[in-house]
């Protein structure tokens, strides 16, 4: 307790103004000049001692005082000096005393700037070194001091040979990792000029977005000074970012062809090296290239290229754009013929996020030091250029130059944004973030456009629309390849000039691979079939949101059949609606195979249960879709009873879990019936469309919608499927293949051929 | 606050004393030559320069050639009075002087000097004792031993003769360098009555003779 009041009732130390006495002096500061100059006085005794070998040391250091008399005058005006701030520091009044007859004298000297009395003192301090350097070396070469001075020099260049070996068993030494370091940091970076580049901005189908934001840029790339004089500053670089083969590159390219600036191209392996700290040299070796090349040019851009391999600290980034980009589509969505292919894109998405966790994506990148040598780099500090003007200007006492400033626009291009370091992504480093995504429909009909023009072909406007339309996220790159794939097949065909349907069997090649050429046996292709049309049909009653693609029974490599929907228009919201009918679709294959093969059904509609029931899940607990409201996801933070479920500690989780997984189950009962019914409804389409199926093995969206309306396709003609006689052939056929799965033997009727 | 004020008045003490403080003795020396003797504070100097004006000036018949030969000489004595002219002649003096002198060899001396040659250098000792000069009767060698510095060798020889009825006593230190092109001499010298007053300081001084050898 009395501790605690006595460091309360302890006052503060006192203001230097409010000070009646002198502060204190350290013991280093009192004595240092004494010390300078018992230095000298000693080195100059040694030295008269060294000069004469009769001398004694007692008339040595006479001798020395009596010849250097100033010294000890010195010395003595030092002493008086440390006496008064002695005096001044013990005896308030007497400083009070000395403060107000003398304190003009600070005032004076305090009315020069403190950098001019900063350079003033160290000039002093400087000439008084040199002064007694002059004298002690006056008293070793027996020469008057300033003579001496000069004769110190010439004493050090006749020493330089010696130096000279001393050194070079350094050097030796260091050079060898010097030229290896050297070595080992080049490489790995290509300098572009302006006139190596021809492609620009219009060589950029589809990405105008994108591009008038780039132009932005490179405005101020160009005239730095339009938003500097304004205040602002020129953002430091953009991140493009976006699903593979969408032209970031290109845009990158382009926007170097556009500037007429160099363009330094950063290999993504570049900074994986062999030795630690070499990642670092070749940072500092990039950018002292960069300001080169900026200040010669006047700005460069400098591209990274897969920046993620840069990689990042080990931190799991947070926010930042949506981090869906590479996630990998559930391998379930793929095996077989079931499950996410009926899905819409954002509902697989959904799924895979419940089902993935996202591991910390700490990959190392370039190395130690890397990464943080660049961000270093990006943002650090910058030091004034030029040996002159940092070493000279800086030991004559001037102020070095402000550095320049450098126009680096630095572009970085990743399909992995979230594994770039989120120091990497702060303003000020890398300000813009731009997402380059699958072209827009008037983009992608430019690229059709721009790769059907170099080859020959017969496609009219209207088709080139349509295939632009049915290939949403088809990308620079898949449409060249597309192309090239529909004029293989041309050429296989003994053509040179490409046509529709090479383009189309080209896109279905492309996105199924090829097909095995399994030939199924009849009730099992009949089986297939069946399960695919009734996807197919409802999906093309009940879902507006997806067009379908196409509908195939031929075995791919990992699937039996399928129906592949593609969004008509882009669209960013979902609805309680859509999902359902997404889980209709899904559901159509039980309730179809349940309807067709008197209650039996295939181990094949797992996929389709599992993406259904994960739907309905989500409905019920994220979406508030379903008959409660209540978020699951905040339910389970919270630790808290699902609505209607008992309240208590005990396994209040599996009680929840119990009631959400009650509800969906009633939800997707529900949603079987209904789609059941729809089936019941269109028991003839299914059929035709299983018979089409059969038949053509392969159906374009537009031919499944034919047949399921009863009119003329591209390819296929829907007519027949209106004829009650031939509608009879198939439930005929399909009879028969109903007792042939029961039975486990070939059908008695075959497939009824169209006439 | 008690640690720096000792501190400081230690170091005002150090230089206090040695600035008030007297050499203990005169170091005369030729730092190029590498030729340093002391002697006492009382004695006083005659300069180099007064020295070789002397002997230039002289009408001695080869002086100014020897003079020419000479690189330092300086004299030192007690008397205040005493001339250039009585460093160079016989006469005793009445108070100890010392005279130091560096010369160099002529290439045809080079190849005759011998220890004899060092002892003949003021007064021909050799011939004397050999009774081939009869002009110094009471002649006799004190001392005569060899000198062997880091800088040259020689002899030194104390001898005392009588010349107008005045005895005189002189100390002779006379070396050559070991690159056989120089030679140093050092005399001290007075009346015998004087010299053995004197004797211990003239020995002190002798001894303080020092030859390094020119840089």
């Amino acid at each position: 307790m009395s501790q605690v009041s006595q460091l309360e009732n302890r006052p503060s130390r006192p203001r230097d103004t409010d000070r009646k006495t002198r502060i204190h002096l350290s013991f280093y500061d009192r004595i240092k000049f004494l010390l300078l100059f018992a230095i000298t006085f000693l080195v100059l005794a040694w030295s008269s001692l060294a000069e004469n070998p009769i001398l004694s040391v007692e008339d040595g250091l006479r001798n020395t005082a009596s010849s250097k008399s100033w010294l000890i005058v010195l010395a003595v005006i030092e002493v008086i000096r440390q006496i008064h701030f002695i005096l001044a520091e013990v005896l308030a009044p007497y400083h009070g005393v000395w403060k107000r007859y003398f304190d003009f004298v600070d005032r004076q000297i305090h009315r020069l700037s403190d950098w001019t009395r900063f350079r003033l003192s160290r000039a002093i301090k400087w000439a008084l070194i040199i002064f007694l350097l002059a004298v002690i070396l006056g008293a070793i070469y027996d020469e008057p001091p300033i003579k001496a001075l000069f004769l110190a020099p010439k004493a050090f260049l006749s020493a330089l040979p010696f130096l000279a070996q001393l050194m070079f068993a350094v050097v030796f030494i260091v050079i060898q990792f010097a030229a290896l370091f050297y070595f080992l940091s080049r490489g790995g970076v290509d300098t572009y000029f302006p006139d190596d580049i021809r492609t620009r901005f219009s060589d950029v189908w589809g990405q105008d977005h994108v591009l008038n934001r780039i132009r932005e840029n490179l405005l101020f790339l160009e005239t730095p000074e339009e938003i500097e004089k304004h205040g602002g500053y020129v953002p430091g670089g953009i991140l493009l970012w976006g699903p593979p083969g969408t032209g970031k590159t290109l845009m990158a390219e382009s926007m170097a062809g556009e500037t007429g600036k160099p363009f330094v191209f950063v290999d993504p392996g570049a900074f994986t090296n062999m030795f630690i700290g070499i990642g670092v040299l070749k940072v500092k070796s990039l950018f002292r290239k960069l300001r080169k090349l900026a200040l010669r040019y006047g700005g460069v851009v400098v591209f990274f290229d897969e920046a993620d391999a840069l990689g990042n600290r080990g931190i799991i980034t947070q926010g930042g754009p949506q981090r869906t980009s590479t996630m990998d589509k559930s391998k379930i969505f793929e095996s077989h013929c079931h499950g996410g292919t009926y899905l819409s894109d954002s509902a697989v998405s959904a799924i895979t996020r419940e089902k993935f966790v996202m591991g910390g994506a700490a990959a190392g990148g370039g190395g130690s030091g890397t990464l943080q040598a660049l961000l270093t780099e990006l943002s650090g500090l910058k030091k004034p250029r030029g040996f002159f003007n940092r070493i000279v200007r800086r030991t004559l006492g001037m102020r070095p130059k402000n550095p320049p400033k450098y126009r680096i626009l630095v572009v970085m291009a990743t399909n992995m944004p979230e594994s770039l370091d989120e120091a990497l992504l702060r303003p000020g480093r890398i300000d813009r973030m731009y997402r380059v995504g699958y072209p827009s429909k008037a983009g992608r009909i430019r690229t059709y456009e721009g790769y059907l023009s170099k080859v020959s072909h017969s496609l009219s406007a209207e088709e080139i629309d349509k295939i632009a339309t049915i290939t949403p996220y088809a990308t620079g790159a898949t449409i060249k390849d597309t192309i090239n794939e529909a004029l293989i097949m041309a050429i296989r065909n003994g053509r040179t000039s490409i046509e529709w349907s090479d383009i189309i069997k080209a896109k279905q090649q492309k996105e199924l691979g090829p097909s095995e050429d399994v030939e199924y046996i009849e009730r099992e292709r009949h089986a297939v079939a069946v399960h695919e049309a009734c996807h197919a049909v409802m999906a093309h009653r009940t879902r507006q949101h997806m067009s379908i693609d196409l509908a195939t029974i031929e075995k791919g490599s990992d699937y039996l059949g399928m129906v592949a929907s593609i969004p008509p228009d882009d669209q960013f919201t979902r609805w309680k609606s859509e999902y359902q009918s997404d889980i209709l679709v899904s559901l159509a294959s039980l309730a179809g195979e349940r309807m067709f093969f008197e209650g039996d059904n295939s181990s094949g509609v797992s996929g389709d249960l599992e993406s259904a029931t994960t739907i309905a899940s989500l409905m019920e607990g994220h979406w508030g879709m379903g008959s409660t409201i209540s978020s699951h996801v905040s339910n389970r933070r919270f630790e808290m009873g699902a609505p209607g479920g008992p309240k208590g500690k005990d396994d209040t989780e599996k009680q929840m879990r119990m009631a959400l997984s009650d509800r969906i189950e009633e939800n997707l009962g529900k949603l079987l019936i209904q789609a059941e019914e729809i089936l019941r409804e269109n028991r003839n389409q299914v059929l035709a469309l299983a018979h089409a199926l059969e038949t053509y093995k392969t159906m374009s969206g537009e031919d499944v919608a034919a047949v399921i309306e009863g009119v003329q396709g591209s390819i296929v003609d829907g007519r027949p499927y209106l004829d009650a006689n031939f509608l009879a052939e198939i439930e005929k056929y399909h009879s028969a293949s109903v007792v042939a799965h029961r039975e486990h033997r070939v059908p008695d009727v075959h497939l009824p051929v169209l006439k | 606050m008690k640690r720096p004020v000792i501190a400081l008045l230690g170091i005002a003490l150090v230089l206090g004393l040695t600035g008030c403080g007297e050499s203990s003795k005169l170091y005369p020396a030729s730092k190029s030559e590498g030729v340093y003797f002391s002697v006492p504070t009382n004695w006083k100097a005659l300069s180099t320069a007064s020295l070789n004006k002397y002997e230039k000036e002289s009408t001695e018949p080869e002086g100014a050639a020897r003079q020419a030969l000479v690189k330092w000489q300086i004299a030192y004595t007690t008397n205040k009075k005493l001339k250039a002219a009585e460093v160079f002649n016989l006469t005793a003096p009445s108070k100890p002087l010392a005279f130091a002198r560096v010369r160099d060899l002529e290439s045809s001396e080079i190849n005759s000097v011998s220890y004899n040659t060092l002892r003949d250098v003021i007064v021909p000792v050799t011939q004397i004792i050999e009774g081939d000069d009869p002009s110094a009767p009471d002649f006799q060698i004190l001392v005569d031993q060899e000198v062997v510095q880091k800088g040259a060798r020689g002899v030194q020889t104390v001898y005392s003769f009588s010349i107008d009825g005045r005895e005189q006593t002189i100390n002779q230190t006379s070396l050559m360098s070991n690159d056989r092109t120089t030679m140093y001499i050092f005399v001290v010298r007075c009346t015998t009555e004087c010299y053995n007053k004197n004797k211990k300081k003239i020995e002190e001084i002798v001894s303080s003779f020092t030859v390094e050898g020119a840089r």
